[in-house]
C-alpha cells in the first residue's frame, strides 16, 4: 500500500474551497517561491523541526546524533542546542531525546485508508455544507500515486474533493491527479516566463498549457493569485491575468491571496531564511486590483 | 419619542453605579416580627404582601415597561431570611472593595451600616443558614471548598432555591383574578378529612394572599402614573402615562389583551415572583412562544407595528439589567464567576407547543433584533430546532458574534432526549427552555433546581493519593490503597469511583438536609401558582407541588479527568513509557525537574481531537456519575441529576488542585465551562472538537453540558463565512451536542494568547493554503492581527 507523507491536518476550514472542509497538507513541492509560507512542504521527506525558544539545554539529543550536527551554545544561564543543517540528515533520531517538543518532525506517513479515516469523521459537516476535502501542500501531486488513490477513494464516498495545485505537472501521473479531483485550486503567480522562473524557481509554460487544458475539459476552478507587490503582481500583470481568466470557462472564482508573512517562523525552525521582504497592500490597492477582475465579470474575493 | 432615542435614554439613566437597597430586609422584618406565630408559608405571603404594598414605587423618565424590585435604579435586594452574615462581611467591612465579582457597588453611609445591623442581626437562629449549618455534618463543612463548592441553592450562598421557569402565560393569560378562582374552588373542593387537608388549606390561603399582593402592587404602579401624568406638561409623555395607568390597572390582574400589555403582565408577576424569594436564574421562559399570539393579534389588528414590538422587548431587556443580585463572594471563598446579574434566561427559538415547528418564528426574529438594540447584560439562549429557517438561524448568528459569544446556542435533539430519559412526556419535553449557565427545564411543569458545584478532577486527585489531597495533606476520602500497587487501568478507573462513591453521599446528606429546610421555612406560595398542579393539590412548588421536580448536581473538570486518565492508561498500563511511581513523583514535585515525565503525559492523547482514546474515557466519567445520581432522590421525591457544567468553579477548586497527569500544573484551572476540551488542547480543528464532544452521552446528564469554542472574528468576517459558521452549529446540535457558547476572540485574549500561548494552542490563524496557530506567529504579525481586529466594546 503506498504512503502518503503529509504535514498537516485541519478539520473543519472555512477557507480552501466551497463549504466546511478538512484540509489535508502533502509534503514537497517542485516550486520554490520567495514567499512560501508552508516552507516545510517544500521538501519530499520527512524534517527535523527545531523550535528554539522551547529547548531547555538538557543535551539529551547531542548523543542521539550519529552525524554530530548538533552542538550547545550557552548563552550566560542558559543554553540551548543548536543545529547544523549542512550535516544533518533528517533521521531524527534526536527527537526521541527531547522532551521539551523543541525537537519535533515535519511530515508523518500515511496509508490512504488511514489518511481517509481521519477526514471521513468530518462528513456531516461536508453534507450540511456541501464542503469536502481539500489536498494542500506543498504540492500534492508530487506524491501522485497516493494522490490519486486518496482523491479517488474520498469520491467513491461521495466527498468532494479539491487539489489545491501549482499546475506543474512534469509526470503523467502527475497530470491525472488534476483530472481525478472534482475542482482545482489553481495558482497563478504570473504569466511572465522569466519573472515567473526567478520567482518560483520554474517556468511558467506547463503551468500556463495545464491551465488552458483544464478549462478545456470543463475542470472547475478557483484561480488563486498570490499578489506579491513586484514580484508577482505589478500593474501589468494583474490586467494581463485577469484578461487571460475572462477568456475562460471554467473559472469559477479568483481569490486573491495578499502577501504576508504567518509562515515567517517557520522557516528558522527549519534552519531556514526568510528573505523575502515585500510590502503590506492598502485596503485601496487590494479593491484596484480586485476591479481589475470585477469589471471583466469575473467572481473574485479576497483571501480564499 | 424616537425609539433609539429612549432606549439610549434609559441606559444613560441605568449606567449609575448599583446601590444595595435595604428596603426588602427591612420590611421583611418587620413582617416577620409581626407574624411570629404563623406557620412559615404564612410569614412568606405576608411578608410578601407588606413588600408589595409598603415598599418603594418608581416610574422614570421615557419608561414604557414599568416596576422597579428595589427602592434604587440599580439596586441589589437583600434575602435575610435565607443568610444574612455575608451582607455584614462583605459590606460594612474593607472587604467590600475586595469584592471579586469586578461589580462595584456604592459603598453604604455610616447610617446605612448602623440600621443594617440591627436588621440582620435579628436573624441569627432564624435563616435557612443558620438551621441548616445547625444540622449539617462537620465533614460537610471540612470538605466543602475542596471536592465541591456551594453553588446553586444552597443557603450559604444566600439565595432561594432557583434555575427553575415559572409558567408565567398561567397568569398573563388567566389573570391573576383567574388564578385566584382557581385557588378558591381548589379550598371549597378540599376533603376535609384528607390528613395534609389544614396545611394544603394554610397553603391555598398564603398563595390568595400573595395572589392579591401583586394586584395591588400593579395598582399602586396605576396610581403613580396617574399622578405623573397629571402633573407631566409633555402632551406625548402624558400620553404614554396616561397608558402605562390603563394597563397596571388591568394587568396582571385581569388577562392581557395586546402584545404591551402581555409584557408589563410578565414584567409584574417575574418582579413578585423575585420579590417573594430571589434566586439566580429564576427563567423568562419561551417568551417568543407564549407573546406570540399577542403579537399576531396586535399586527393583524393593526394595534401594532414591528418596529414598536422591538422597542418594548428592548425595553423589557433594559428592565432586565436594573435588578441587581449580589452575590457572596470573599465570605464564602468562591471565585465569583457571575457577579450581580439575576441570570434570568431569555429563552428563544424551538418548537411551538403541538408542533415540530417554530411557528412564532416572526416574533422570535423580532427578539433577535431589540438585542441589538440594547446588547448589556440581558440573557439570551437559543434552541437550534431541525426545522429552523435558515434567514433565522443565520440572524441568530450573526448576532452571536456581534454580542461576541453571549447567546448559548442548545442543540434541541438531545435536550427532548434529556427530558424524555428524565420522564417527561414528548409534549412537555419539546416545551423544554434554557435558564441560568445552562440548566433545561419546563417552564411551569417541572421545578428543577441547581445544587452545588463538584470537582471531577480532586475525586482523581483522592484516587492517586489514598484518599488524601495533594495540596494540603487532608484526609477527605477514601483509603483506595497506594496507587504504587496498581497493575492494570482497571484498578485506578475503580479507585476514581470509590472515591467518588465515598465523597457524593455526603454531599447529597446536605442538599438533602437544605432542600428540606427550603420547604419547611421558605416556601414560595406565589410562585408556586404559575406551576401546573400546585393550587390543584395544594402542595407549594418548592415542597415537590409541581408535575415533576428535580435537583441538578454540576459537576465540572470531566474533561481534565478524562485526559489524566488517558494519560496514565496510555503511558504507565498500555506503552508502559513511565511507572506509577514516576508519574506520582512528579505530581508531588509539581513536575518540576521531571520535564521527561511531563512530556509523556502531554503526548498522550487529548479530549477535543476526535481521538476516541482519550474522548471514550471522557464519557466513561460522565456516564459513571451519572450512573451514579440515578441512585438518589432528595426530599419531597426529587430526582437527583448531573449537569456537565461547572461555570467558574474550575478556577476556584483548580485553586486547591494538585498538578494532574494530564500535565496541568497545581492551582491552575482545571477544563472550563463543563464539557469543552481542556483549554488549548483541542489543536486539530473545530470539526474535530466537535467530533469529540458529540461523542459524549449528552442525552443522559439531564441538566445541560456547556461546550465554549474559540472563534477568531477574522475568519467570520464575509457572509459565506457566517453561514458555514452557522451550519457548523447547526450540524453539532444535529449530532448530539447540547449547549455550545462561542468565544469570539477579541483583542484582549489575542493579547492573553502572546503571554499564555498554552493555553491559546487551539486559536487557529486560516488564510488560504496556509496553515499555522495564532502563537506560533511572528509576533510583529501577531501586533498586527491585533491591530486588526478591532471589536467595538459594548
Amino acid at each position: 500500500m503506498c504512503k502518503g507523507l503529509v504535514f498537516h491536518i485541519i478539520h473543519g476550514s472555512f477557507v480552501d474551497g466551497y463549504g466546511i472542509r478538512t484540509t489535508v497538507f502533502l509534503k514537497g513541492c517542485p516550486l520554490r517561491c520567495l514567499w512560501c509560507c508552508n516552507p516545510e512542504g517544500q521538501r519530499s521527506i520527512p524534517e527535523l523541526k527545531y523550535e528554539e525558544e522551547l529547548c531547555n539545554g538538557c543535551g539529551r539529543c547531542l548523543s542521539l546524533c550519529p552525524v554530530d550536527a548538533i552542538r550547545m551554545v550557552s548563552d550566560g544561564d542558559t543554553a540551548h542546542v543548536v543545529i547544523d543543517r549542512k550535516i544533518c540528515t533528517d533521521c531524527l533520531k534526536c527527537i526521541g531525546g527531547c522532551f521539551t517538543g523543541a525537537l519535533d518532525q515535519f511530515g508523518k506517513w500515511y496509508t490512504v485508508d488511514e489518511l481517509f479515516r481521519i477526514v471521513r469523521s468530518d462528513l456531516p459537516f461536508y453534507r450540511a455544507s456541501n464542503g469536502g476535502v481539500t489536498i494542500g501542500g506543498g504540492e500534492a501531486s508530487m506524491q501522485a500515486e497516493f494522490t490519486r488513490a486518496f482523491i479517488r477513494k474520498c469520491r467513491e464516498n461521495r466527498i468532494h474533493t479539491a487539489l489545491d495545485t501549482c499546475g506543474y505537472t512534469p509526470t503523467p501521473e502527475s497530470f491525472a491527479c488534476m483530472e481525478e479531483a472534482d475542482l482545482l485550486l489553481f495558482d497563478i503567480k504570473g504569466l511572465d516566463p522569466a519573472a515567473h522562473l526567478a520567482n518560483t524557481g520554474v517556468s511558467n509554460d506547463m503551468i500556463l498549457a495545464n491551465f488552458k487544458r483544464m478549462d478545456e475539459i470543463g475542470k472547475p476552478m478557483i484561480v488563486r493569485f498570490p499578489l506579491i507587490h513586484g514580484y508577482t503582481e505589478t500593474d501589468e500583470s494583474v490586467e494581463r491575468i485577469a484578461d487571460l481568466i475572462a477568456g475562460m470557462r471554467h473559472v469559477e472564482r479568483v481569490d486573491l491571496i495578499a502577501h504576508h508573512e504567518y509562515g515567517k517562523n517557520k522557516y528558522p525552525q527549519l534552519g531556514m531564511e526568510y528573505t523575502m521582504a515585500s510590502p503590506e497592500y492598502t485596503d485601496e490597492q487590494l479593491l484596484r486590483i480586485k476591479q481589475e477582475f470585477s469589471r471583466r465579470g469575473i467572481k473574485v474575493q479576497l483571501g480564499g | 419619542m424616537e425609539p433609539k432615542f429612549r432606549i439610549n435614554l434609559i441606559k444613560e439613566q441605568i449606567r449609575t453605579l448599583p446601590e444595595l437597597c435595604t428596603e426588602r430586609a427591612e420590611l421583611l422584618t418587620e413582617s416577620y416580627k409581626e407574624t411570629e406565630g404563623d406557620p412559615y408559608v404564612m410569614k412568606r405571603a405576608k411578608s410578601l404582601a407588606k413588600l408589595l404594598t409598603k415598599g418603594t414605587v418608581q416610574i422614570h423618565d421615557a419608561e414604557l415597561i414599568v416596576g422597579n424590585a428595589s427602592s434604587k435604579r440599580m439596586g441589589g435586594s437583600m434575602i435575610p431570611e435565607v443568610e444574612w452574615r455575608w451582607y455584614l462581611q462583605e459590606f460594612t467591612t474593607d472587604a467590600a472593595k475586595d469584592r471579586a465579582t469586578g461589580e462595584q457597588i456604592t459603598p453604604l453611609t455610616e447610617e446605612e451600616k448602623e440600621k443594617f445591623h440591627s436588621i440582620l442581626s435579628w436573624w441569627e437562629g432564624r435563616s435557612v443558614c443558620d438551621k441548616f449549618l445547625a444540622e449539617v455534618p462537620e465533614d460537610y463543612m471540612e470538605v466543602r471548598g475542596l471536592a465541591w463548592e456551594q453553588g446553586g441553592a444552597n443557603p450559604i450562598d444566600g439565595k432561594h432555591m432557583s434555575h427553575c421557569i415559572p409558567g408565567y402565560e398561567r397568569a398573563i393569560e388567566n389573570g391573576i383574578d383567574g388564578l385566584i378562582a382557581k385557588v378558591d374552588e381548589s379550598l371549597s373542593a378540599l376533603d376535609r378529612t384528607d390528613p395534609e387537608s389544614t396545611k394544603k388549606k394554610i397553603f391555598l390561603k398564603a398563595t390568595r394572599i400573595s395572589l392579591e399582593a401583586s394586584i395591588a402592587y400593579a395598582n399602586r404602579y396605576a396610581d403613580l402614573a396617574t399622578e405623573l401624568a397629571n402633573a407631566e406638561s409633555d402632551p406625548n409623555r402624558k400620553d404614554e402615562l396616561v397608558e402605562i395607568a390603563r394597563i397596571c390597572r388591568k394587568v396582571p390582574q385581569r388577562p392581557a389583551e395586546t402584545f404591551y400589555e402581555a409584557l408589563q403582565s410578565l414584567w409584574f408577576v417575574y418582579l413578585t415572583v423575585m420579590l417573594e424569594g430571589y434566586g439566580p436564574g429564576i427563567g423568562f421562559g419561551r417568551m417568543d412562544q407564549y407573546l406570540y399570539p399577542y403579537y399576531k393579534k396586535d399586527i393583524e389588528d393593526g394595534r401594532l407595528t414591528r418596529a414598536k414590538a422591538r422597542e418594548l422587548i428592548a425595553l423589557f431587556y433594559l428592565k432586565i439589567n436594573e435588578m441587581l443580585m449580589p452575590q457572596p463572594v470573599t465570605s464564602t471563598g468562591k471565585s465569583g464567576g457571575q457577579g450581580s446579574i439575576t441570570l434570568s434566561t431569555v429563552a428563544l427559538g424551538g418548537f411551538t407547543p403541538g408542533s415540530t415547528q417554530n411557528l412564532a418564528e416572526e416574533l422570535t426574529d423580532v427578539f433577535l433584533d431589540a438585542e441589538e438594540d440594547v446588547m448589556l447584560c440581558e440573557d439570551i439562549s437559543f434552541r437550534i430546532y431541525n426545522t429552523i429557517s435558515d434567514a433565522l438561524l443565520m440572524k441568530a448568528v450573526r448576532l452571536a458574534i456581534l454580542v461576541k459569544g453571549k447567546i448559548k446556542f442548545v442543540g434541541d435533539d438531545v435536550a427532548i432526549l434529556q427530558m424524555l430519559n428524565a420522564g417527561k412526556t414528548v409534549d412537555d419535553a419539546r416545551k423544554f427552555a434554557l435558564t441560568a449557565c445552562f440548566l433545561h427545564t419546563l417552564p411551569g411543569i417541572s421545578h428543577d433546581v441547581g445544587a452545588d458545584f463538584w470537582s471531577a478532577p480532586m475525586m482523581l486527585e483522592l484516587a492517586l493519593n489514598n484518599g488524601v489531597t495533594r495540596l494540603g495533606g487532608k484526609k477527605i476520602g477514601a483509603e483506595t490503597g497506594d496507587p504504587r500497587n496498581f497493575k492494570t487501568y482497571e484498578d485506578l478507573w475503580e479507585a476514581y469511583k470509590t472515591q467518588m462513591r465515598y465523597l457524593l453521599p455526603r454531599s447529597i446528606e446536605a442538599i438533602n438536609i437544605y432542600m428540606r429546610l427550603f420547604g419547611e421555612i421558605a416556601p414560595s406560595p406565589f410562585q408556586s401558582a404559575l406551576y401546573d398542579g400546585c393550587i390543584e393539590n395544594g402542595k407549594d412548588v418548592v415542597e415537590g407541588g409541581a408535575p415533576y421536580s428535580t435537583i441538578n448536581l454540576w459537576c465540572g473538570g470531566i474533561p481534565s479527568v478524562g485526559d489524566s486518565l488517558a494519560a496514565v492508561k496510555k503511558a504507565v498500563f498500555d506503552d508502559k513509557r513511565l511507572t506509577m511511581d514516576q508519574v506520582l513523583n512528579a505530581l508531588d514535585k509539581d513536575f518540576e525537574g521531571e520535564d521527561e515525565v511531563l512530556f509523556v503525559l502531554k503526548s498522550a492523547p487529548k479530549y477535543g481531537n476526535d481521538d476516541d482514546y482519550a474522548d471514550l474515557i471522557v464519557n466513561d466519567v460522565l456516564e459513571f456519575l451519572c450512573d451514579e445520581m440515578d441512585k438518589y432522590t432528595g426530599p419531597h421525591g426529587r430526582k437527583y441529576t448531573l449537569a456537565g457544567s461547572g461555570v467558574t468553579s474550575n478556577v476556584s477548586l483548580g485553586r486547591i488542585l494538585g498538578a494532574t497527569p494530564d500535565g496541568r500544573k497545581a492551582g491552575e484551572p482545571y477544563s472550563e465551562g463543563g464539557m469543552s476540551p481542556f483549554q488549548g488542547r483541542n489543536v486539530s480543528g473545530a470539526t474535530s472538537t466537535i467530533m469529540s464532544t458529540v461523542k459524549q452521552n449528552f442525552a443522559r446528564a439531564i441538566g445541560g453540558s456547556v461546550v465554549n469554542m474559540k472563534f477568531n472574528p477574522e475568519s467570520l468576517e464575509e457572509e459565506e463565512k457566517i453561514w458555514k459558521f452557522a451550519l457548523l452549529l447547526k450540524t453539532y446540535c444535529q449530532l448530539g451536542g447540547d449547549i455550545i457558547q462561542f468565544n469570539i476572540i477579541s483583542n484582549e485574549m489575542l493579547r492573553d494568547a502572546q503571554e499564555h500561548p498554552e493555553n491559546y494552542r487551539d486559536l487557529l490563524v486560516r488564510v488560504a493554503t496556509y496553515s499555522a496557530y495564532f502563537v506560533g506567529l511572528p509576533k510583529t504579525v501577531q501586533d498586527e492581527i491585533i491591530s486588526r481586529t478591532v471589536i467595538e466594546g459594548v
